[in-house]
Parts: structure tokens; C-alpha cells; sequence
């Protein structure tokens, strides 16, 4: 599986939001429910998934799946 | 139905996934629990939840070097305090889980104690609106490393990752379910390759696997598994399409099988349609279809059963036999798990197998003729042997309600009588649907040249009110007949306890030829 389907799978569930729904480059404050909360959680489980190390300076900063994306493929 | 989770860590990630389904408590901030409970003006008392699940981790309880169980003596008096006031609440506090991997080897296992002093703290309480959450029980499930999650622990002070938080969701949903939902009351089972292995009409009575150890174990494990959920107050009714005769003789036969025949309340063995025979059990035990569970290994039957009455909850079957502990498991969790069961619940479940039972089979049967062919009695007339003459005795040294002459014999004298030919001393033997009563009825008859005598009939208690002495009448009669007797005599002698079967000759179409104060004496004339 991709790097960019797994972090779009990942971000459904925790949005609870089937994969169609999502879109990769949509703003965060565009979705109904991406609140911070869940943006730590999509932080945590690309963290996780992945073995990176992510700064608060640096979740603040990320505003779309897309930028999630880049951060792992830059760090790992 | 309004809940409230409160905790020493961060678990807004929890509230926010049960919000979805419930309403659910948001506290400003975590940690500050205490002071939610103790303070009448908090946001808590405010919103006033049914349940209160407080969740502590143990883990940071100990890295901030907190004296766990005195901190947990403060939780539960303040919890107590709290219901004390709020006397509908309910309040679970979770079990707790210790580690730390930097000590002395000896000293590694000592949390073990602390969790089970924590636990027992809260049990011994015996508050009943004060219980544990087991949340140990979800991290052994799925390993510490699956249940804890570094990141979101450093980055949100969430020490559980989201499979851990969605298994505490699904926790306190079931937990929540089981409090609201009706259980199931009956479970319905299919026999063959579903409590045992085979074909018992092929395979016969010792072919068929279930076992203690061997082959036949894993049904073995699954029957004791049903055994443990009847004894939960559920009612045990087996549907298979087998002879009944068959069935029968394997409980008596087989001994290696778990489960009894008395574990049944209702066996359906025969040949009729599944539904048909379950819509004649939830008449039988005046229960809707929606009380039922119904086990069936054979999908085909699975099907019609989910066609034809569709309230009846049809669970899958497991795809491997091993599967079936666990999945008896899943069906007390699914269907008749109970938060707390009453004496009154266990007995219920009694009742069901015995007297109870038969009175509500009668309520439903506006006609007692119906009723009585409802019971399927099988009433067994016949003279008695050698070795029913003990029993016979002691009925007539036992006997005094229904007993029209209250004449006591020792074993010795009815041995003498049976020696006799002048005396037929005749037994009866009744079973019916819900159980066997064995030997309940005694008759001795005194032969005279054209006439027979009934100088002793009584009948336990146990099986009066079901029509079985108008059943012994008819067959006395039948023999007397053939053996060319025209009269039939009887007597009631009074005593102090037969008054309920003063009538019975008289009911029996008997006529009056003499009285005394404390005597009658009938006849009949029978084959006119």
C-alpha cells in the first residue's frame, strides 16, 4: 500500500469518514470534524507508523493530508 | 441516558468517539475528577449523567510517584460520596495497570499485589451502584504494546492508542447495553456436529463425539460452556431433526457428554420444520420470538429460521469447530450477558424447568383437556415387580391426601400380598414434558369371584390437578373386563387429610351402596 493511501486510510478512521469522502489537498478547517484533537491523533499515527518524530511547530504548520504526506517522505 | 467519563489523563479522544453515539460528559480540562465529583457546583453534578466511568491510569499514577492505593481510598470515598447523593447514578472506577521494568527482578511482579489490592478496594465496598471497569482485561487482550501509545502519550497526554481507546469505547457501550437491553431467554440448539460431532442416527449413541479428553473435547468445552450460561438463568431448548427415541437413549447411554436431559427444559427432537417446533416452544414457555437464540451448524436452517421468523436472533455458526468455546463465549456476551443477576433471575430459570413452568403452560390453555395433552404425559399402569415393592410401600406409609383409604402396608405385607393371587397390586409411573416423576401412584385391588375391590388407590401430590386418576379408573376397568368382572367396588374411609379426594368415586361414576359417619362404600358396574 502506498504511503499515500495508508495516511488517507489512517485519517478516515479517525475522522470517521469513508476514504471517498476524503481529499488530499482539502484544508483541515474544510472538514466538519478535523478539530485538534484529531489532528494530534493523525499526527500520532503517522508517528507511529512510521517512526518520525514530529514538533508541535511543525504539526502546527500542517494544514492538509498532502503536507502530512511530505513530512514523512522528507523525514523517513 | 446521559454518561460521564472522567480521568487523571487526557481522554477527550474517547468522549469525542462515544459522543457519536451517546450523549456524553465533555469536562473542562482532565485530571481535576475529584474535584468534579466533590464540588456540587461543577459541570458534573450540572449535567447530572446516569453513568460515571472513571478511568485511571495506573501508569502515570505511578510515574508521578503517587501513593496508588491511598489516592484510590480518596477516589472511592468521594465516588461513595457522590452516589450517596445521586442515588440513580451508577459509578464504575476501571482496574488498573501497573509496569515498570527498571527494578530488582524479585521486585518486578510486585504492581501485580497493588492491582489486586485496587480491585478488591472497590469489591468489597459492596455498593451495588459502585463496580469496576475492567480495563486490565482489555490490555491483555491486545498487548500493552497495542493498548499504549508512546506518541499520542507525549503528544496529547493520551496514554492509549486508538485501537486502545476504540476497545475502552466498545467497553463501555456493552457495558451500557447490558444495562438497557432485554437479555435473550431462550437459547435454542441444534444437536448433531452442533453439541457433538456426527450423526447420532448414524453414528448411534457412543459413535457420536463428545468427550472429556480426545477427539470429542472441543464439543465437550462447548456443552460445558451452554451448561455455564443455563446456569446464568437461561433457558436450554434443543431442536434437531432426530428421532426422539434416538436422543433419549443417548443421555441415557452416553456418559461422557456434559450436558443432561434435565438440562433441557423442552427437547424437540423430530422431524417437523425448525420454526414450527419453535413456535410451539415460545408457546410452551409463554415467551415472544424475540427472547430466542437459535444455534443451527447448518446454514440451510440458519436461512428459513431468519425467513420464517425473523425475531429470532440467528448468529453465525463458527467456521471451525474449534471456534466453539469462544463462540459460546460471544453468545453469552451478545445475547444473555447480565450486569447483575437477582435471586430472583436464578430462580426464574428453576421455575422454568419445574412447577412453575406447568402452571404457565396451563395459563395458556383456556382448555385444561388441551392443556393436559400439552404435558405429552406418559403414564405407565402396570403390576408392580419385585423390585417396585419398596416404593410401593412407602407410598402407602407416605400417602395421605390423595388416599381413599389410608391403609398402611410394610414391604412384608405387600410381598405376602403379591404371593396371593387374590390381590393385584398395580403401579403407576408418570413422566411428562418437563420432567420424570417416577413412581407416583399405587393401587391394590382385592379380587373377589365376580367382583373386584379397590382397597387401596392414592396418588403423590406431586402429580395431582393432571387427570392421571381418571387415566388408572379407565385401565382397571379395561382389565377388570377382560377378565369377566362386572362389578367394581371401592371405599373412602375418612381421615383427616383426604378430604380433597372425598368425591372421587362419586366423579369417577361411581354410586353410593353404603355409609357410616366415617366410611362409603361404591360400586360400579362396568361392560353394560
Amino acid at each position: 500500500m502506498s504511503k499515500e493511501s495508508k495516511i488517507m486510510g489512517m485519517a478516515a478512521e479517525i475522522l470517521d469518514m469513508s476514504v471517498e469522502q476524503m481529499d488530499i489537498d482539502r484544508d483541515k478547517d474544510d472538514y466538519d470534524n478535523w478539530d485538534s484533537l484529531s489532528h494530534v491523533q493523525i499526527a500520532a499515527a503517522i508517528v507511529d507508523e512510521w517512526n518520525v518524530v514530529i514538533s508541535a511547530e511543525d504539526l502546527s504548520k500542517i494544514r492538509t493530508l498532502s503536507q502530512f504526506l511530505d513530512f514523512v517522505e522528507k523525514r523517513s | 441516558m446521559k454518561i460521564a467519563v472522567l480521568s487523571n489523563v487526557n481522554m477527550n479522544i474517547l468522549i469525542k468517539k462515544l459522543k457519536r453515539s451517546i450523549d456524553a460528559y465533555e469536562a473542562q480540562g482532565y485530571g481535576n475528577y475529584l474535584e468534579e465529583l466533590l464540588n456540587e457546583k461543577s459541570g458534573l453534578h450540572e449535567y447530572d449523567p446516569d453513568y460515571i466511568f472513571i478511568l485511571m491510569d495506573g501508569q502515570s499514577m505511578i510515574m508521578e510517584k503517587e501513593e496508588v492505593l491511598s489516592m484510590e481510598h480518596q477516589l472511592i470515598e468521594v465516588a461513595e460520596a457522590y452516589l450517596k447523593k445521586n442515588n440513580k447514578t451508577k459509578i464504575w472506577i476501571s482496574s488498573i495497570d501497573l509496569y515498570d521494568r527498571i527494578a530488582e527482578y524479585s521486585q518486578l511482579c510486585r504492581h501485580r499485589i497493588v492491582e489486586s489490592k485496587w480491585l478488591n478496594n472497590i469489591l468489597e465496598k459492596n455498593n451495588r451502584n459502585l463496580h469496576i471497569f475492567d480495563t486490565g482485561e482489555l490490555i491483555q487482550k491486545i498487548g500493552r504494546e497495542e493498548f499504549y501509545s508512546e506518541s499520542l502519550n507525549y503528544l496529547s497526554s493520551t496514554p492509549y492508542s486508538n485501537k486502545g481507546i476504540g476497545l475502552i469505547k466498545d467497553k463501555i457501550i456493552a457495558v451500557i447495553d447490558s444495562l438497557q437491553k432485554a437479555r435473550k431467554k431462550c437459547l435454542l440448539l441444534d444437536m448433531d456436529n452442533t453439541l457433538w460431532g456426527g450423526v447420532l442416527g448414524e453414528e448411534g449413541p457412543n459413535g457420536i463425539q463428545c468427550a472429556p479428553a480426545g477427539e470429542g473435547k472441543v464439543y465437550y468445552d462447548f456443552q460445558q460452556k451452554i451448561k455455564q450460561i443455563k446456569d446464568m438463568g437461561v433457558i436450554l431448548v434443543a431442536c434437531s431433526k432426530n428421532n426422539r427415541s434416538d436422543v433419549e437413549e443417548l443421555f441415557r447411554v452416553n456418559k461422557q457428554l456434559f450436558l443432561h436431559q434435565e438440562d433441557f427444559t423442552i427437547i424437540k427432537a423430530n422431524w417437523n420444520r425448525k420454526a414450527d417446533n419453535v413456535v410451539e416452544v415460545a408457546k410452551e414457555l409463554n415467551i415472544g420470538f424475540d427472547a430466542m437464540v437459535f444455534v443451527d451448524d447448518n446454514p440451510g436452517e440458519r436461512e428459513n429460521m431468519k425467513i420464517e421468523l425473523p425475531e429470532v436472533e440467528v448468529p453465525d455458526f463458527p467456521q471451525v469447530v474449534y471456534e466453539l468455546p469462544a463462540f459460546a463465549d460471544r453468545l453469552y456476551e451478545d445475547y444473555f450477558f447480565a450486569f447483575s443477576l437477582t435471586q430472583e433471575d436464578k430462580q426464574k430459570a428453576k421455575q422454568y424447568e419445574e412447577e412453575k413452568q406447568r402452571i404457565t403452560a396451563k395459563s395458556q390453555f383456556i382448555n385444561y383437556e388441551e392443556y393436559l395433552k400439552s404435558l405429552n404425559m406418559d403414564i405407565d399402569i402396570r403390576e408392580v415387580a419385585e423390585d417396585d415393592l419398596e416404593r410401593a410401600a412407602q407410598l402407602t406409609q407416605k400417602t395421605n391426601q390423595f388416599n381413599l383409604t389410608t391403609r398402611r402396608y410394610t414391604q412384608t405385607d405387600l410381598i405376602e400380598m403379591k404371593k396371593k393371587d387374590r390381590f393385584r397390586i398395580i403401579i403407576v409411573s408418570v413422566k411428562d414434558r418437563f420432567g420424570n416423576y417416577g413412581k407416583v401412584a399405587l393401587v391394590i385391588v382385592r379380587i373377589e369371584q365376580k367382583e373386584w375391590d379397590i382397597d387401596t388407590f392414592l396418588m403423590s401430590c406431586r402429580v395431582m390437578g393432571k387427570d392421571i386418576e381418571r387415566e388408572i379408573i379407565r385401565v382397571i376397568e379395561e382389565e377388570a373386563q377382560k377378565n369377566n368382572i362386572k362389578i367394581l367396588k371401592g371405599t373412602f374411609i375418612k381421615s383427616k387429610k383426604n378430604k380433597p379426594v372425598e368425591n372421587f368415586f362419586s366423579d369417577m361414576g361411581f354410586e353410593i351402596i353404603d355409609k357410616t359417619d366415617d366410611e362409603i362404600r361404591y360400586q360400579k358396574k362396568i361392560g353394560d
